[in-house]
């Protein structure tokens, strides 16, 4: 479980908080996922979860273990990994292996049974051979693959990703998000930041953030009702959300707090067969 | 920038390439001291021997030549310096102009430029036959001792290998920053020393602060994962097999007689 106990956090003393009175739950092997404008606290938040940043006021801990002892930094960061947003920021090692071996090489795992365990976290994210290859000259969505597997290797309870599908094509991102959903599964907590609800429909919990607070914390469909209900300056409400809507002003009867184009065609669907049926 | 591939690791088949990357820092180490204190005996035995290690490592003579292409300059620079600025016997002077050429001035510039080439030889020979990882691996195992006096040995590997490691993406964000600015117009091949130097800065500085950026990120990258000061392991432990040994063996008794060679030589 991470806790937040009225965190507070602000970068300096003159500068406005970022973080405001914020309390938060997340159960382990929870989908959670964390949206949001620009600028509105989502990454100040995460780095909160792994102890790169300490509140300034209030306490965050991850499985009891307070992130303001630095005598459990090394344990927090074991059980929550940390995948940024720019796999070329992230990546240290020159070769991917390397890379992937840092965190063991950390916590002084010895040499001989690194090779193993760097090739199982690499096949975990369908990267098999990609062991020798030069990080420089991966494709984007490699990059982003081979630095998820550095932290995988870690075995953490929680994964934190920040907008992993910036910067991929289609298929990059399709990958990603498959992977995402494969490592919940497998009963892996999932914290993801993104700025398109479209993306995290399966998860179970969506928090909505603007001006470092929570302004919403629900469901998928809850939370695609509140984005429907109000202006919503920096986020957008979802596509098909957005489509329900007209289709509805136009005489359907159709919900519209849905977010995935599946359920779209299923409640449509329905829909017609229900007019076919009256006439 | 261009010259990014000097003596860059690329001889994956070379037999050098197997050999423990200790044995061959020593190599290159004890050979920089026997060059520097070379006789005319000695400057053949290490000439031979050099020239034996090259047939051996497979490395091709052009990328070696390219490893010294940049310090051709240099070396020409130093011989003219030695040849013109040496006392000694006359071999061509001009009278009543400070120009003379001595014998120990050519003599001196022929030692000096062998000397240059040599050592700079036998470090390509290092690097382009270990892969920079193991050269890493191997300088941390060498430094070892010097933990004991309180020398962060594993830090400093550390930061030998994130150096190598943003080499190519600092090029490539080079690279980036020269197209951004033709396409916004900008002219790169300006005349005069002045403009030159205003576009070497103004691509050198945001290429600076932007290393500063990365900087911070990597360092909460390196956190997250759990670096801190503490013990540590590498995912490659170097160990000394029978072929090292003999490579060591080799290279002891070529320093013997090199030695004995100079103090006959004297």
């Amino acid at each position: 479980m991470i806790t937040f106990k009225d965190v507070s956090y602000q970068y300096g003393e003159k500068t406005p908080p970022v973080l405001e009175n914020m309390d938060l739950r997340i159960p382990e092997g929870q989908y959670v996922a964390l949206i949001g404008p620009n600028g509105c606290g989502k990454t100040t938040l995460i780095k909160h979860l792994n102890a790169l940043l300490i509140p300034s006021r209030g306490e965050v801990r991850i499985n009891g273990l307070d992130t303001r002892e630095p005598a459990c930094h090394r344990d927090i960061r074991c059980q929550v990994g940390m995948v940024f947003q720019n796999p070329d920021h992230q990546i240290v090692g020159m070769s991917v292996e390397e890379d992937v071996a840092f965190g063991l090489e950390n916590l002084a795992v010895p040499s001989r049974e690194i090779p193993p365990l760097v090739r199982n976290a690499l096949s975990r994210v369908g990267m098999e051979g990609f062991e020798k290859r030069v990080p420089f000259t991966l494709s984007g969505g490699e990059k982003r693959l081979a630095s998820i597997a550095g932290v995988l290797i870690m075995n953490p309870r929680y994964l934190v990703l920040d907008e992993p599908t910036a910067y991929l094509d289609p298929a990059g991102r399709r990958r990603i998000l498959r992977m995402i959903r494969q490592l919940h599964h497998e009963g892996m907590g999932i914290i993801h930041v993104t700025h398109d609800i479209g993306e995290v429909a399966d998860a179970d919990r969506i928090i909505v953030m603007e001006r470092g607070a929570i302004v919403m914390d629900g469901t998928p469909a809850e939370v695609c009702a509140f984005l429907m209900s109000r202006d919503n300056p920096g986020l957008e409400a979802p596509a098909m959300a957005a489509l329900m809507a007209k289709l509805k002003e136009s005489g359907w009867d159709l919900p519209t707090n849905i977010i995935s184009l599946e359920a779209a065609h299923r409640e449509i669907h329905s829909c017609m067969i229900q007019l076919a049926k009256a006439q | 920038m261009q010259n990014l591939n000097f003596g860059q690791f690329n001889s994956d088949s070379s037999p050098l390439r197997h050999v423990d990357p200790r044995v061959k820092i020593l190599a290159v180490a004890v050979l920089s001291i026997l060059i520097f204190q070379a006789t005319p005996g000695v400057i053949v035995m290490i000439s031979l021997f050099m020239g034996l290690v090259i047939l051996i490592s497979r490395v091709s003579i052009q990328d070696l030549g390219r490893a010294l292409q940049p310090i051709a300059v240099f070396a020409v620079l130093l011989f003219l310096i030695h040849l013109f600025f040496t006392e000694g016997r006359d071999i061509f002077s001009i009278p009543m102009l400070p120009v003379r050429i001595t014998y120990e001035g050519l003599e001196n510039g022929f030692l000096v430029v062998w000397q240059f080439t040599a050592l700079v030889t036998a470090g390509a020979l290092l690097t382009m036959t270990t892969p920079p990882s193991t050269l890493v691996a191997a300088l941390e195992k060498l430094l070892r001792p010097l933990k004991m006096m309180r020398v962060p040995t594993q830090d400093l590997a550390v930061m030998v290998s994130m150096a190598l490691r943003f080499v190519p993406t600092f090029s490539e964000e080079y690279n980036r920053m020269k197209t951004a600015r033709l396409a916004r117009g900008g002219d790169l091949k300006g005349k005069g020393l002045f403009r030159k130097l205003k576009t070497a800065v103004s691509i050198i500085v945001p290429l600076i602060l932007s290393a500063f950026r990365r900087a911070d990120d990597l360092a909460a990258a390196m956190e997250a994962r759990g670096y801190a000061r503490g013990p540590r392991t590498t995912l490659r432990e170097l160990h000394m097999t029978g072929r090292d040994f003999a490579a060591l063996a080799v290279m002891v008794s070529f320093a013997g007689l090199t030695i004995v060679i100079r103090f006959i030589d004297f």
